[in-house]
């Protein structure tokens, strides 16, 4: 069935998967990439929002930048929970 | 729709669709605006065009903006706070850099800051007399929501310091843990880190008063630096307005 080649575990293993996933979101949550994307979130929700007067936007890009900055902390707590 | 000439009155009626009902901060900022490039272009129109109830509807706009945005920066305060005495972790970092400092305090205060710059700016758009009772109203819901918002977070950060987060309180809390199967030495851990959190609300309370107070400040001092400008480009003769609102 063409569907089933949306699987991605049709394609790698499970362990594979599920590190591409814990790697995707140590790079976007962490170290010098998370500070990277958070800088950037932030100048663009200034930027949007009292230069292109969309508050909206903005509120967006504050959210997403605070998601980048605590998410870590939050992955780090939900790991130490789970084990 | 033609009539005759003779029988209709030299009287041309203002619709009351051309009234203007600021429903929104944008909306507001936009007709302050438009009135404000006619008053520079020589257009004087007396401050008693803006009726009471568009004066009232200009302060509710400034008011619920300015209650919303303070909202938001008031209950990420404990957050930027709880960065700084390291019991939150930023960038999952434990123990945080001076960025990592200055971008939690960045978060609590970007949207406040950004909304004063956008006041700002908007508050140095008037120059005659009708245009400056439009920014006066809308600041004043402004300050209004900025100091409503700053007392009720005052009153709720101490509330939940003394009354909810008090020593029986959090032990009980924590003791319902260990019906979810946790480790005593988790629990341990949650307690000790609720009880040193806990006072980072007073630290809140106090802080949220100081940001109010620059919140408040900066759009007024640019409507402060915007008057001696109209006073200069009035005596200068650039721009010609009514003598009676100054």
């Amino acid at each position: 069935m063409p569907i089933e080649k949306l699987n991605p575990l049709h394609y790698m293993g499970q362990a594979e998967y599920t590190g591409f996933w814990q790697k995707l979101f140590a790079t976007m949550l962490y170290g010098f990439w998370g500070r990277f994307f958070f800088v950037a979130l932030v100048v663009s929700a200034f930027w949007v929002g009292v230069r292109q007067r969309n508050p909206t936007l903005a509120a967006i890009c504050l959210l997403l930048a605070a998601i980048v900055a605590y998410g870590g902390g939050v992955m780090n707590m939900v790991r130490s929970f789970t084990g | 729709m033609s009539k005759d000439s003779n029988s209709s009155p030299d009287v041309m009626p203002v619709p009351q669709s051309n009234e203007i009902h600021p429903r929104g901060l944008l909306e507001a900022i936009s007709y302050i605006d438009q009135n404000f490039a006619n008053e520079l272009g020589g257009c004087i129109i007396k401050a008693r065009f803006l009726t009471t109830k568009q004066r009232l509807e200009f302060m509710e706009v400034g008011f619920r903006s300015s209650f919303a945005s303070g909202i938001v920066s008031a209950l990420l305060t404990p957050v930027a706070i709880g960065v700084i005495e390291q019991y939150i972790p930023m960038f999952g970092d434990p123990s945080p850099t001076f960025f990592d400092k200055f971008s939690a305090f960045l978060l609590a205060l970007g949207f406040s800051l950004g909304y004063a710059i956008f006041m700002a700016k908007a508050s140095t758009c008037f120059i005659g007399e009708y245009t400056r009772a439009m920014v006066l109203n809308l600041l004043g819901g402004m300050v209004f929501g900025a100091i409503v918002k700053a007392v009720l977070a005052f009153i709720a950060f101490h509330f939940l310091y003394f009354k909810i987060f008090t020593d029986n309180n959090v032990l009980w809390a924590v003791s319902k843990l260990y019906y979810a199967k946790t480790s005593p030495s988790t629990v341990a851990s949650i307690y000790y880190w609720v009880q040193g959190f806990k006072g980072i609300f007073l630290i809140s309370a106090y802080f949220v008063l100081v940001s109010t107070a620059v919140f408040i400040i900066i759009p007024i001092a640019a409507m402060l630096v915007a008057y001696f400008r109209n006073r200069k480009l009035i005596a200068a003769g650039v721009v010609h307005v009514d003598t009676d609102s100054f």
